[in-house]
């Protein structure tokens, strides 16, 4: 495996031109701000928005006032199905459709006073991934991977998989003005459900590797003949970069296939059959990443927005990832994975705690749950609270800026000292806003 | 309301007190009117600067070379002919005359226009008809319109005299510049929503036409640069008593339906009655559609009262468990009924989306509205808090004695495009030069080139640039004079040879001692692979790509099963005329840096990154086009030999002959397997070459 530092070396003769600097951008920036425990981020998206209520942050009261007028006409408060209990040594509530994770409560850092400004799906989304919703701006993951840049070479720094293509989701994992190279590698698409999770353009229909190895030495000759008369920076961007694509294309797909785990791995993760099959890959690819050195994996799980059959929606979901989620949590920590890898799980917002169905919610922004885990978080922690209906968070608040500044800090990196140079402006993920949350820190 | 403040922050002391503040502006470089130095040319004002840092230019590049960066900075295409001899400057007025000198140019105004056959953002609606501005602009350029007209008449394009049909058609077409924008069609607050359209004109119009960005003042005083909160609202009056055509309803559901009356109709008085016909038909179908929505939402409401109907029965007796029960039949039957009623309506709605009539040429556009109104200053943006009314007008750092002010009974567009294309306007000139010598030379003479503001770079041959500003006015702000002017001088036509002793006094090349080497926009390079392979369709396309869907039923393109995807885009003709569908580009597009739809790019960026390579190694197009080409070679009798066919290879690929070393090694490359599979594997070689795709 080459190191970004080696390359750095090899390649270091001659530069000091825009055009390389794209693809240098993993080596702009070495260093992180201060010393840190995360080295990484694993993202788990779940995009719909799933009810805080019936997850992580249990309301009696609202149970207790079931069937009372809700806050607008027609509605009426709807008190969880599910009942729930204390788990762990540090006794986080949890609902009993999480049988699995329960086991892990330990690990988890519940926020349950997160907030964000918009309660429609695609602008949360965009600022759950980019703090803004208003205007194109670089992704946490792009963030990350141009302040730390990638661990390995010879595979992308951010990587997200079934993402969401259509309806502006690109931007959520785009790098907007930062560099080309620190946008995300998108592995499947979301918008096509089945669609293999694979690269595009990873293989060679005509060739076998050797005979295309063959043809890379007579495309890099000319295009070495080329630098050699022009002296031309970019050419020498173009010969580096056709070399990376071909070591990719031999170790993407090396991460990527499962075969080499284990039976018992694939149980582990649910792998192995569904209803936690698909998600359960995911989970176990995104271990294989972490491990590989991707530095910001970002898996996703949908259909959490639930304004009927909330009944039926929820034990899905919560089936489909439970075991996957358990499964992942426990493989990183045997690994040793788990203090340096930071776990993010969770939506674009809650839930609201009247509907006139009584079998769905509507959209909250005002306060719902997620929860961070590993990665120099606190553990068996819980910080913030909701009022007792859990419309809205009350204390311990957390803003999606804050959660930002709070993943950066635990990657070491200074959420007002990581700028960009933009359109005459320098540029933060977090704008002019933003507070680290020292509650969790560990 | 949150989504402000970031910008609120910018204020800072917010009161910049207008007069003395806007005095001071005035005398910012970029607002001070051009002045020319008797005598001046463009090589004599690069050379002055290049002699004062001892710097020796270099000689001019080949001929071949030259051939070859004039073709694709004219026309974006490979040269072909390689025995032509002529002289250079004919060869300049040949492609300044070519169809595809348009196609090229006017793609670059289309960066700045954000361009997009679609919505995008959360609603993305088809923008059907916005083809026809695309087609609008390239034809402006092939027809070297006047820059000032070109920029009047997208702004204020319906409000101008026509001398007939035709020109009155270009002129509405023109307006859809001011309705091409991305719009957020689920904002609840229709005030916010126009307020937002608004906003996003002024980005266009300040950063697309003056290179300067007003619409920071939306919210508070500008910093930086001399405009006041006020000036933005002088000019968001204009605009808010202008209605924008897109076609197509406001918000929610009704972001779908049909709203025909939102856009022109064009052509001849025939054509002007078959639109009655058709907005009859599409009232109707407008009708009906909200009819089948109000039937949803009805039967919705008694649908949410099923679950509680339920429990109620499990949970009495007696009595009250039949009353329940009754209830909940009742419940039943009318959700039943409602389902009937549902289904015909939906069956009805649809039939109807097959039936338009015959209906005339439709455009984006804009229009005035019937109420004219002045704007009030918007409190840190906000709809809500609302303070004094200003009269429309402009900027006032940009005064210009004897510019009319808006007229009372129109919106002022006219007067506000007369004011932005005014002779003595310091700035439109200055920024349309400095985007076309960017174009042509890599690097801008003011290296923000959509920003002219005191945080926008400083020209590096002031002289230069107002040089070719005043000249551009004086030629009747003819785009072909100006280029033919640059192109022909010594300073473009020099060679890209590295000189070590300049390159280590300025290694950027700023004072342009050499031609920098430059990489091909994406519509170059795949228009170029097309070219090679001999697939490309030079001529504009009969059929719009997006013609292939249906208007009415494929009004949008939804997350979940959408009706166009990004590997769909399968087309040969120039790339030009493939649909910017925001959000669904072809691959090869954002791949290769293709100006993002969604705001205004006066400035493609640049990337090396492995994705491109991979795409040129393995992307299954880029594989059928090597094989296209290699047997567009093997089947030319005309070519006795494997190195009569490389000499061709190069020729089209490069516009050169291949050295000896290089001779030798294709063919040596030959003999390693079958005749197809090895030339299939070197034209692909020479598509994925850097040489393929930088200009020299």
């Amino acid at each position: 495996m080459t190191t970004r530092r080696r390359l750095l070396q090899q390649a270091s003769a001659g530069f000091g031109y825009l055009a390389f600097a794209d693809m240098a951008a993993a080596e702009s920036k070495l260093t992180s701000h201060f010393p840190s425990k995360a080295k990484r981020v694993i993202f788990l998206c779940m995009r719909g928005g799933p009810s805080h209520m019936e997850t992580f942050d249990p309301k009696p009261e609202l149970t207790r006032r079931h069937g009372e007028a809700g806050r607008n006409k027609g509605t009426k408060l709807l008190g969880s199905r599910w009942k729930f209990s204390k788990h762990g040594q540090s006794g986080i509530d949890m609902v009993e459709l999480f049988p699995e994770l329960a086991k892990h409560a330990d690990k988890l850092c519940v926020l349950r006073g997160m907030h964000t400004d918009n309660e429609n799906h695609p602008q949360a989304l965009e600022q759950l991934h980019t703090g803004s919703f208003q205007f194109v701006r670089p992704s946490i993951g792009a963030w990350t991977v141009y302040g730390l840049g990638s661990e390995n070479t010879d595979l992308p720094g951010f990587i997200s998989i079934n993402p969401l293509t259509a309806l502006g989701g690109l931007r959520y994992y785009s790098s907007a003005f930062l560099p080309a190279s620190n946008s995300a590698t998108l592995l499947g698409d979301a918008n096509q459900p089945g669609a293999k999770l694979q690269l595009g353009n990873i293989a060679n229909q005509r060739l076998d590797n050797t005979a295309q190895r063959q043809q890379l030495d007579l495309l890099q000759s000319m295009n070495r003949d080329l630098l050699a008369q022009t002296g031309d920076p970019r050419v020498e961007g173009i010969i580096s970069s056709y070399e990376l694509a071909f070591r990719m294309q031999g170790e993407l797909p090396r991460v990527m296939d499962l075969s080499s785990e284990s039976k018992a791995t694939l149980q582990l993760y649910g792998a192995d059959k569904s209803p936690t099959e698909t998600f359960g890959r995911q989970c176990l690819l995104a271990r294989r990443f972490a491990e590989a050195g991707v530095r910001f994996i970002e898996i996703s799980h949908q259909e959490w927005d639930l304004h009927g059959g909330l009944q039926g929606g929820m034990t899905r979901n919560c089936g489909q990832i439970d075991k996957p989620v358990a499964g992942l949590l426990h493989d990183l920590d045997q690994r040793g994975l788990l203090e340096d890898t930071l776990v993010l799980w969770g939506g674009e917002f809650g839930r609201t705690p009247d509907d006139a169905t009584q079998d769905g919610r509507g959209h909250n922004n005002k306060g719902y749950s997620m929860w961070m885990a590993g990665g120099g978080v606190k553990a068996g922690h819980i910080h913030g609270a909701t009022d007792d209906l859990g419309v809205a968070a009350v204390d311990g608040k957390v803003h999606i800026h804050d959660l930002h500044a709070t993943m950066l800090h635990l990657l070491g990196l200074d959420h007002e000292r990581l700028t960009f140079r933009y359109g005459g402006r320098d540029f933060r993920l977090t704008d002019v806003h933003g507070k680290v949350v020292t509650e969790i820190l560990a | 309301m949150l989504r402000w403040l970031s910008l609120i922050i910018l204020a800072g002391s917010s009161v910049l007190g207008a007069g003395r503040s806007i005095e001071e502006g005035k005398k910012h470089w970029a607002l001070v009117a051009p002045q020319v130095v008797p005598g001046a040319s463009i090589d004599g004002l690069i050379d002055k600067q290049l002699a004062e840092k001892n710097l020796t230019p270099n000689a001019p590049a080949s001929r071949s070379a030259l051939v070859r960066r004039l073709h694709l900075d004219l026309t974006g295409l490979p040269p072909t002919d390689m025995a032509d001899q002529s002289d250079l400057a004919n060869v300049v007025a040949a492609l300044l005359k070519s169809p595809h000198f348009g196609e090229r140019w006017g793609r670059h105004w289309l960066d700045i226009a954000r361009y997009a056959d679609s919505n995008g953002r959360d609603r993305n609606i088809m923008n059907y008809h916005a083809w026809r501005y695309r087609d609008y602009v390239i034809a402006s350029f092939n027809a070297d319109k006047p820059y000032d007209v070109f920029i009047q008449e997208q702004i204020a394009g319906d409000l101008m005299s026509a001398k007939d049909t035709a020109q009155r058609d270009a002129q509405l077409t023109a307006t859809a510049f001011l309705a091409l924008g991305a719009k957020a069609f689920e904002e609840q607050k229709q005030d916010l929503f126009h307020m937002d359209v608004v906003d996003e004109q002024i980005e266009m119009i300040g950063r697309g036409v003056l290179g300067l960005s007003v619409a920071c003042a939306r919210c508070h005083d500008h910093k930086f640069d001399p405009i006041p909160t006020a000036d933005y609202y002088a000019i968001a009056g204009i605009l808010r008593s202008t209605q924008p055509l897109y076609g197509h309803g406001p918000r929610g559901i009704k972001a779908t339906m049909f709203h025909h009356t939102e856009f022109h109709p064009l052509g001849d008085e025939a054509a002007q009655k078959l639109a009655l016909a058709a907005l009859a038909y599409f009232t109707k179908l407008d009708a009906d559609t909200l009819e089948m929505h109000t039937a949803r939402s009805a039967r919705y409401s008694v649908q949410k009262r099923l679950n509680d109907a339920k429990r109620l029965v499990e949970s009495s007796s007696g009595e009250a468990k039949k009353k329940a029960e009754a209830d909940l039949k009742a419940i039943e039957d009318k959700i039943a009924d409602w389902n009937v009623k549902i289904k015909k309506l939906e069956a009805d709605v649809e039939a109807l989306k097959d039936a338009a009539p015959p209906q005339p040429a439709w455009t984006m556009g804009a229009r005035d509205r019937s109420e004219i109104m002045d704007c009030r200053i918007h409190i840190r943006g906000e709809t809500t808090t609302l303070g004094d009314t200003v009269p429309r007008g402009y900027l006032q750092v940009i005064s210009i004695p004897g510019s009319k002010p808006p007229a009372k009974t129109q919106s002022g567009r006219l007067e506000l495009a007369q004011w932005l294309t005014h002779r003595q306007n310091p700035l439109t000139a200055r920024v349309m030069v400095n985007r076309v010598w960017q174009k042509l030379f890599g690097r801008a003479l003011v290296t923000t080139p959509d920003d002219f503001g005191v945080n926008g770079a400083k020209p590096s041959h002031p002289e230069l640039l107002d040089y070719l500003a005043v000249r551009f006015m004086e030629q009747g702000w003819s785009v072909k004079q100006l280029i033919r002017e640059i192109v022909l001088s010594k300073a473009y036509q020099r060679s890209t040879d590295r000189s070590a002793s300049a390159t280590k006094s300025d290694p950027d090349n700023i004072l342009l001692w050499r031609m920098s080497p430059r990489p091909v926009e994406v519509e170059v390079l795949r228009d170029s692979i097309l070219a090679l392979s001999g697939q490309l369709d030079p001529y504009p396309p009969q059929q719009q790509f997006l013609q292939r869907f249906h208007p009415q039923k494929d009004a949008e393109l939804f997350t979940f099963k959408p009706f166009l995807i990004a590997n769909a885009i399968v087309d040969h003709h120039r790339s030009v005329y493939l649909p910017v569908v925001r959000g669904t580009l072809p691959e090869i597009f954002p791949l290769f840096n293709f100006a993002p739809p969604e705001r205004p790019v006066a400035q493609r960026a640049e990337s090396i990154v492995p994705a491109q390579s991979l795409f040129l190694m393995n992307n299954a197009w880029v594989l059928e086009q090597a094989r296209h080409t290699a047997t567009r070679l093997l089947s030319d009798t005309s070519l006795a030999d494997d190195s009569k066919r490389l000499d061709r290879l190069y020729q089209r690929a490069f516009f050169r002959a291949p050295t000896p070393a290089e001779q030798s090694r294709a063919l040596l490359y030959l003999k390693t397997s079958g005749p197809e599979t090895a030339w299939t594997s070197l034209c692909q070689t020479v598509i994925a070459s850097a040489e393929f795709r930088v200009v020299r």
